[in-house]
């Protein structure tokens, strides 16, 4: 019997029921129809999943990267530094594409990023020896925005593609409203955050697929301004994360996709995060030998904490999803932390 | 060890197979066939997670968890698993990744132990790459726990909603203020005196733990073990009685006599503008469990990301906005340019410009 093809309809089933109980919640909950309702996202999962200290550590401990997770950051370091007081945690927020290039000069411990290590920059680095560690910490939640006045419904997307093809330009309305004249020949003008954030890269990605969409798209510096952006042009189409709240301007526009489709990026490994959901990491550079992983004590303690009940109720206080039991086990395994059983 | 018979199922096929020398004294006792179920029903643990530990060190794999070492004196160890074999399912319920999602033995582990501590392990033999039915003990003096009564000293009332909170806390060092590392709920917990189990997670055997236990209901806390209780001597197996007093202020100063909760509420939605959120809410009152106040909590909503972002991540208007918020108008210009020393004296780092800004008196 083909176990993984049952696990598939058992979880169609489930997904259904789940939507059908829950849809009205969904739509006072948050903007998006399409967030992920096949998790137990709730922090009572996680109770037994307590910060147990080995030991006490101090020096210094420098964070940087995506502004993102400046807030969770921030909390993080309060509860961590409450614990260790001796811990001398620094901070600095830029945008992700900062935080890695800071990481890998040597110039923090630990980089916070909104999107993944991509495999050819792990495997520069692991031609020169260097093991990366790029751990979840919590999930992210991204949506398509439209002007309020657009009848679209939902936008079709496949990984292979994304939401267009694999053309270097948006195109015209026409291609989702095709019914409709007065949106047939209106250009669909992109919106997004800057080059070098985490948001970008997913909208480029969700674009075109992997290879990346590299045609024009409206810079902004900040969510609120693709919101304003895209409230004020009627062919506007961005992507934005919903965590930090977008109010009610703009018309949110939920991806369609096969249920078997999963993570736009790197899946965390036993989820069913959906295109939606973008995992947010902390990564860092350890040095390896034979017998796996030799964090340095501080840094050890600083990811058993992220990885922890204390360190995901910081991520749900700024507005994420928390991980599972199970991604928190798989994202431990990578790591090399103990996991007894 | 000795072993009386073994099975092996092979392919979804059953056979009884001869015993293969020097490969089948490991595992011991009658074998049950594994029915495995088709669908997943997933019920609540039955224990707490990690209160049955089999003593290994695994790794989850798409074919089930591999054991990477087995803990001497274990259950793993007295059952006849060893390094390398793969455990493919518990009860029935596979385990490791299934269909792209992972499933934890330790989950399953709490899920299907039956009371009798019993449960069956589908194993694959790492030395021929069978697979066989192991049955499992845990013996009661293996689930580390710790027991006692809850006792209430002095008349309280509370309703069918409170919930009694069982905490154990790691108290190795003086710095360590409210490290929890294992929490029980008790939710309507009736009338006390009562009898309490806490079952335990592995814990360190170099490290100092302490016991306290408090009465809430809707945020607020109606009784409490004035002090941590030191767990002396064998703490898996320690007996404690657990007696909570009456708090002589109950409220910490919430303005309107308003419950934590409720306040959280107030302030997102006073703050944020929209309704609150069942999961961050319970963020925050997870806050106030681990010994925050509520001052904190207050300023980690109006430091929240959110409410920058509705500033547009300008300085000066976020400023503003938390002025109007905490004061209920717009700040003056002598105002605004304190603000804005408060705000880059924080280097930016807004929990602490609120937090320095709710210390001044209003």
């Amino acid at each position: 019997m083909d176990r993984n093809a049952l696990a598939r309809k058992s979880i169609v089933g489930w997904l259904a029921s789940i939507l059908l109980l829950v849809g009205l919640t969904a739509a006072q909950d948050a903007p998006s129809g399409a967030i992920d309702r096949t998790q137990d996202d709730s922090l009572e999962q996680l109770e037994t999943l307590a910060y147990r200290p080995q030991e006490l550590v101090s020096g210094p401990l420098r964070l940087a990267g995506s502004d993102t997770l400046q807030q969770a950051a921030v909390q993080w370091i309060a509860g961590f530094t409450a614990i260790h007081p001796e811990v001398q945690a620094e901070l600095s927020s830029t945008n992700s594409e900062d935080g890695w290039a800071k990481l890998q000069k040597g110039e923090c411990d630990v980089a916070l990023m909104s999107r993944p290590v991509e495999a050819a920059e792990l495997e520069r680095l692991g031609k020169e020896g260097k093991q990366v560690v790029q751990l979840t910490v919590g999930i992210d939640r991204l949506v398509f925005i439209a002007h309020p006045s657009n009848p679209i419904r939902e936008i079709p997307w496949n990984a292979e593609e994304g939401i267009l093809g694999s053309q270097s330009s948006g195109g015209n309305w026409g291609r989702w409203l095709s019914g409709q004249s007065e949106w047939n020949d209106l250009p669909i003008a992109l919106h997004g955050t800057q080059l070098g954030s985490g948001t970008r890269w997913h909208l480029e990605r969700l674009l075109n697929g992997p290879s990346a969409f590299t045609g024009q798209i409206q810079e902004h510096a900040s969510t609120s301004e693709v919101v304003e952006a895209v409230a004020g042009q009627e062919g506007a189409l961005g992507l934005v994360s919903v965590s930090h709240g977008i109010g009610d301007q703009v018309r949110v526009v939920p991806l369609a996709w096969a249920i078997e489709q999963k993570l736009v990026d790197d899946p965390i490994p036993g989820s069913l995060r959906t295109p939606d959901c973008r995992p947010l990491f902390a990564v860092a550079i350890v040095e390896s030998n034979d017998q796996g992983l030799r964090w340095p004590p501080l840094h050890r303690e600083f990811v058993e904490y992220l990885l922890s009940y204390s360190g995901q109720v910081d991520m749900v206080k700024d507005g994420f999803l928390p991980l599972t039991r199970g991604e928190i086990h798989a994202q431990r395994e990578m790591a090399g932390l103990e996991i007894q059983r | 060890m000795i072993c009386r018979r073994m099975m092996f199922v092979l392919m979804g096929m059953v056979s009884v197979g001869a015993p293969v020398s020097g490969q089948e004294d490991r595992f011991r006792d009658d074998s049950i066939p594994a029915d495995a179920p088709s669908g997943r029903y997933m019920p609540p643990p039955s224990h707490a997670p990690g209160v049955y530990r089999l003593g290994i060190q695994a790794r989850n794999t798409n074919t089930g968890v591999e054991i990477a070492a087995v803990s001497p004196g274990s259950v793993a160890q007295r059952s006849g698993l060893e390094v390398g074999d793969t455990v493919i399912n518990v009860a029935g319920y596979q385990v490791g990744m299934v269909g792209g999602r992972l499933y934890d033995i330790g989950d399953e582990l709490a899920r299907r132990v039956q009371g009798d501590g019993r449960v069956e392990l589908l194993v694959r033999n790492r030395r021929d790459g069978r697979l066989v039915n192991v049955p499992v003990q845990f013996l009661a003096a293996e689930v580390a726990a710790i027991s006692g009564r809850l006792i209430a000293q002095g008349p309280v009332r509370y309703s069918p909603s409170a919930t009694i909170s069982i905490r154990l806390l790691d108290v190795t060092q003086p710095q360590w203020q409210g490290v929890v590392v294992h929490q029980m709920d008790l939710p309507n917990p009736g009338q006390l005196p009562r009898p309490y189990r806490l079952e335990l997670p592995p814990l360190n055997p170099n490290h100092r733990y302490a016991l306290e236990a408090y009465l809430e209901e809707r945020g607020q806390i109606l009784l409490q073990t004035p002090q941590a209780i030191p767990v002396a001597g064998n703490v898996q197996n320690a007996s404690i009685d657990l007696v909570m007093t009456g708090r002589p202020n109950p409220g910490p100063g919430i303005p309107g006599g308003l419950q934590p909760r409720d306040q959280i509420q107030q302030w997102i939605l006073g703050y944020l503008r929209r309704p609150p959120r069942l999961l961050e809410v319970e963020g925050w009152l997870a806050d106030l469990q681990r010994g925050k106040s509520l001052t904190s909590v207050q300023a980690g909503i109006l430091s929240s990301s959110e409410l920058f972002e509705r500033n547009r991540r300008s300085r000066d208007l976020y400023c503003a906005d938390v002025h109007q918020l905490l004061y209920g108008q717009p700040p003056t210009l002598q105002q605004m340019n304190d603000l804005k020393l408060r705000y880059d004296r924080s280097l930016g780092v807004r929990l602490r410009f609120v937090e320095d800004l709710l210390k001044q008196p209003r």
